[in-house]
């Protein structure tokens, strides 16, 4: 419970319909995509513009009480979550598209703007966004911005951090700071490069500046059967190895197959131990050039199977089946965690019987979807909460991949973030220096730690004062530039 | 600082195996010259200079291949130089990941030929001699025109490790192209000039060599259609992995767009075909351009923008703008040149929006010429950098401009670098 008269101040700020306090409307808010973990959080307040978001966190700052940003809530990894006793902001009411200026491809958005919104947006006109996470029907630029989102197209196209020129960032005790800018290169450090993907920790990013895509004259998706996931396995590396630069990517194992065909009902061969989808995309000649190679590659490699889509209706379905890879798992499995490891492509096959043995000691079964082209995996643990300790086999399990893909020279995410979930499995890729030199950054920007606090690192740095004091610079004294 | 020279390197010597000299002349930075040039052989001993210099109050400059030690403002003091010459390794290259470790002092022309046995670049073509080092590039933020297809230095690198002015060594990133443990601290090192710590290694995505390449040269009278071309081009389907207009060479006065298509065969063939219909009555004088004479063509383009007057006082400018708005700056360019008695070369990458000029002329000229155009940059959302300039002048001129994060950026300097040891004073606001 928070104090009546901090309730009321925030409810003059924002209106009173805007501010939750029931607990019924609080429960809502208590778990993001990754439901093992909930807390109900004291407040949740939804401010409709920068103004009312720099006024609450003013508030929030003052009071020394910690809050949470949210957008959608479909991160996976726990960023979300909400503080025991503090304060949650959604920006669900900010979602307007504010200016679209095809000539410059560029796109400013309000933070609760859906992904989807912006290519629907610029589509009539030949052009896309093109980070497209398997959320990107309900997850908002401004939980993309937080986690560096990325998809399928990552491969060719990059991150959101590649997309994203500029933001207005309301940092934790209020004041409002303009990061990087419509044209390239504005003159200082990087700060769009630091802010995207601090998963919510450095303040509330109020407007965004995105990148847009000029579509390409083709887009050409194959779907691709193997008998195995090392034949699979072994047709990615040869594209690769070919000098082509694929769109897209994806590997399904059977298990995922049999999942998402149930879900999507895509036509994907069951029967298949493994399953491609490959996607090119440019100009006519050197699509139909890439295509044929991709052909010969796969075919080589032992392919059962390979179906061109004969039509954009085809192309979106062999997607819809792949992007429904995860909820689909609820059709095979009472229950299941989705995680989210990354290695070196060429490490795939070896991962692949790892995770192989690992599913077979637990006694659980593990079904594989993987942006196979930038080797991320998304392995999927099955198990029934009804059987004693199976929740705790699974974490184990989902554990020990996470193990096996460090080992091979990788991350313990490619995309879903680290949150609360994966803050342990910090130190098996950094050193206690590495990791309080990045907190540096979260000292410069939130040192109170009152912004999403207890996030991404395991063990939070104690700030202190900002040391040293400031000296002018002799061409300030002189008066040829200026302190601001 | 009252150690005398010869306890100082004394000192150093046993830190980096006796690599420690005297500066000559020509280790001049902007016209400092430190005391002395330490060349550490590893990240210890980086590590080991630097907590030195941390520990007596001393300042570190950092030089890669010197190529662009004329940017930046002049330094607050300079007592060290520290060079990462002898950190020239290609770590680790794993060809069917299609990612490179490599040491910061690494010559990007070697890494390059290292990589090209596996067919394979970094998609940076920075307009640097054959001296910029990797560590230089990333520092400086410098990128080439085929940025317009593969991004800039923050879109190929993948992780980073880095040497802070008390000696912490640190990583960020990894070697997997994708990856988000934990803050991206590598993209804060991109452009940073050294100010916040010592870039030791840094990991890169890598892409495969164009199989085929084809360049269509329109040359024209006047600029605006050019410019106008441009922007229908970056509106279309065409994609180009070079679009740039060039000013006039003296022999002949007209202006030239230069797009370079680097695909398969067929597919270069066919868009070359369509830019060159998409040019219209342009389009008459076109030529395209294949083989063996499409190379030198291109080493001449850059040529025209090192060629110049040594007497002359000179400006290397990096203007940044939105694409509709490359006409109006550069016709605000020759009004300006005009108008001042100066002369311009420049190579505008009308494709992304960033423009070099090498501007001549007289000293007080180029100062006001400076304000002006940067003027004309930041009213319409762009921004204009000094990116090499006689130190003499550098005493006059803001080379950075302002930001409204400024702030924010102080803020980070003294959480990286409390005492001010890195590069003082050369970044943005005197950082």
């Amino acid at each position: 419970m928070l104090e009546p008269r901090i309730v009321a101040e925030l409810r003059a700020i924002v209106g009173s319909q805007h501010v939750y306090e029931k607990y019924t409307q609080l429960r809502t808010y208590e778990t993001d995509g990754l439901t093992s973990y909930r807390v109900t959080p004291a407040l949740v307040v939804l401010p409709a513009s920068t103004e009312e978001v720099q006024a609450v966190i003013r508030v929030c700052h003052r009071e020394h009480l910690p809050f949470v940003p949210r957008g959608s809530g479909t991160g996976l990894s726990g960023g979300a979550l909400p503080v025991e006793g503090g304060v949650l902001i959604s920006v669900a009411r900010m979602n307007s598209i504010l200016a679209v200026d095809l000539p410059n491809q560029r796109v400013v958005v309000q933070p609760g703007v859906i992904n989807s919104w912006v290519t629907q947006r610029v589509a009539p006109d030949g052009y896309f966004y093109a980070p497209d996470p398997s959320s990107q029907p309900v997850c908002t630029i401004g939980g993309n911005v937080g986690e560096n989102s990325g998809g399928a197209h990552c491969l060719k196209y990059g991150f959101t951090v590649n997309h994203v020129l500029g933001m207005k960032l309301v940092l934790p005790d209020g004041e409002l700071i303009e990061a990087g800018s419509p044209t390239l290169d504005p003159p200082g450090y990087d700060l769009p490069g630091i802010i995207v993907g601090s998963e919510g920790t450095f303040g509330i990013v109020t407007e965004v500046t995105l990148r847009i895509v000029r579509r390409a004259e083709v887009v050409q998706t194959v779907l691709v059967a193997f008998d195995h996931t090392d034949a699979a396995g072994e047709a990615v590396s040869g594209i690769i190895a070919a000098g082509i630069v694929p769109a897209a990517v994806e590997m399904m194992d059977q298990l995922a197959t049999i999942a998402c065909e149930a879900a999507a009902h895509a036509g994907y061969p069951l029967e298949a131990g493994a399953i491609l989808l490959v996607e090119l995309d440019g100009p006519r000649a050197q699509v139909a050039k890439q295509l044929e190679q991709v052909e010969a590659i796969c075919r080589q490699a032992g392919a059962t199977e390979y179906r061109p889509a004969r039509s954009e209706e085809e192309r979106l379905l062999m997607w819809k089946g792949r992007k429904a890879a995860f909820a689909a798992m609820g059709r095979i499995s009472p229950n299941y965690i989705v995680q989210d490891g990354v290695i070196p492509r060429t490490a795939l096959p070896e991962v692949l019987r790892e995770i192989g043995e690992l599913s077979n000691r637990y006694g659980l079964r593990v079904a594989n979807v993987f942006h196979a082209g930038d080797g991320n995996l998304h392995p999927l643990v099955l198990y029934d909460e009804r059987n004693e300790g199976a929740e705790a086999q699974a974490e184990e399990l989902a554990g020990e991949i996470l193990r096996s893909c460090v080992t091979h020279g990788g991350s313990i995410t490619g995309e879903h973030g680290v949150g609360v979930d994966k803050k342990a499995y910090m130190p098996l890729m950094f050193t206690e220096a590495d990791m309080a030199t990045h907190q540096l950054v979260r000292c410069a920007m939130n040192p109170d730690n009152l912004c999403n606090p207890n996030k991404v690192y395991p063990t939070p740095r104690l700030c202190g004062e900002l040391p040293g004091r400031y000296r002018p610079h002799p061409l300030e004294k002189a008066g040829v530039i200026e302190r601001f | 600082m009252n150690v005398s020279l010869q306890s100082l390197q004394a000192a150093l010597s046993p830190l980096v195996g006796g690599s420690v000299r005297g500066a000559e002349d020509t280790d001049a930075v902007a016209g400092v010259r430190p005391q002395l040039v330490v060349e550490p052989g590893n990240e210890e001993e980086v590590s080991a200079v630097l907590s030195f210099a941390h520990q007596e109050g001393l300042k570190v400059l950092v030089r890669g291949g010197g190529t662009q030690l004329g940017f930046g403002f002049l330094p607050t003091g300079g007592d060290i130089l520290l060079s990462t010459s002898r950190l020239n390794s290609l770590v680790e290259h794993a060809p069917h990941d299609m990612t490179a470790i490599v040491q910061a002092g690494m010559r990007l022309v070697d890494l390059q030929s290292a990589l090209s046995h596996a067919r394979q670049w970094l998609a940076l073509d920075p307009p640097l001699g054959e001296a910029a080092t990797v560590g230089g590039i990333i520092a400086t933020n410098a990128s080439g025109p085929r940025r317009l297809r593969y991004g800039g230095v923050r879109d190929q690198i993948i992780g980073i490790r880095v040497v802070l002015p008390d000696g912490t060594i640190a990583k960020a990133g990894g070697k997997v192209v994708k990856n988000v443990a934990g803050y991206d601290l590598t993209k804060l090192f991109v452009g940073a000039l050294g100010t916040l710590g010592v870039i030791v290694a840094a990991n890169f995505r890598l892409y495969p060599l164009a199989v085929a390449s084809r360049t269509v040269v329109l040359p024209a009278q006047d600029l605006a259609p050019l410019c106008d071309l441009a922007v229908r081009v970056n509106d279309s389907t065409l994609v180009p992995t070079i679009l740039d207009i060039l000013s006039p060479t003296t022999q002949d006065g007209t202006y030239r767009l230069l797009a370079r298509f680097e695909m398969e065969q067929e597919a270069a063939d066919d868009q070359a075909a369509a830019l060159v219909g998409m040019a219209g009555s342009l389009g008459a004088t076109a030529q395209t351009i294949t083989g063996e004479a499409e190379e030198p063509l291109w080493s001449q383009v850059a040529a025209q923008m090192d060629a110049g007057n040594d007497a002359e006082t000179t400006l290397l400018l990096k203007a940044s703008v939105l694409l509709t708005e490359v006409k109006h700056w550069l016709e605000s360019l020759q009004s300006t040149t005009r108008s001042a008695h100066l002369s311009s070369r420049w190579r505008a990458h009308v494709g992304h929006g960033i423009i070099f000029v090498r501007l001549s002329g007289a000293s007080a000229a180029l100062v006001s010429a400076l304000e002006a155009l940067r003027q004309v940059a930041t009213s319409r959302q762009g921004s204009l950098v000094v990116l090499e300039a006689p130190p003499a002048l550098l005493r006059q001129i803001d080379v950075w401009g302002t930001s409204p994060a400024l702030e924010m950026m102080r803020r980070l300097k003294a959480r990286f670098d409390p005492q001010g040891t890195l590069n003082l004073g050369r970044f943005i606001g005197g950082i």
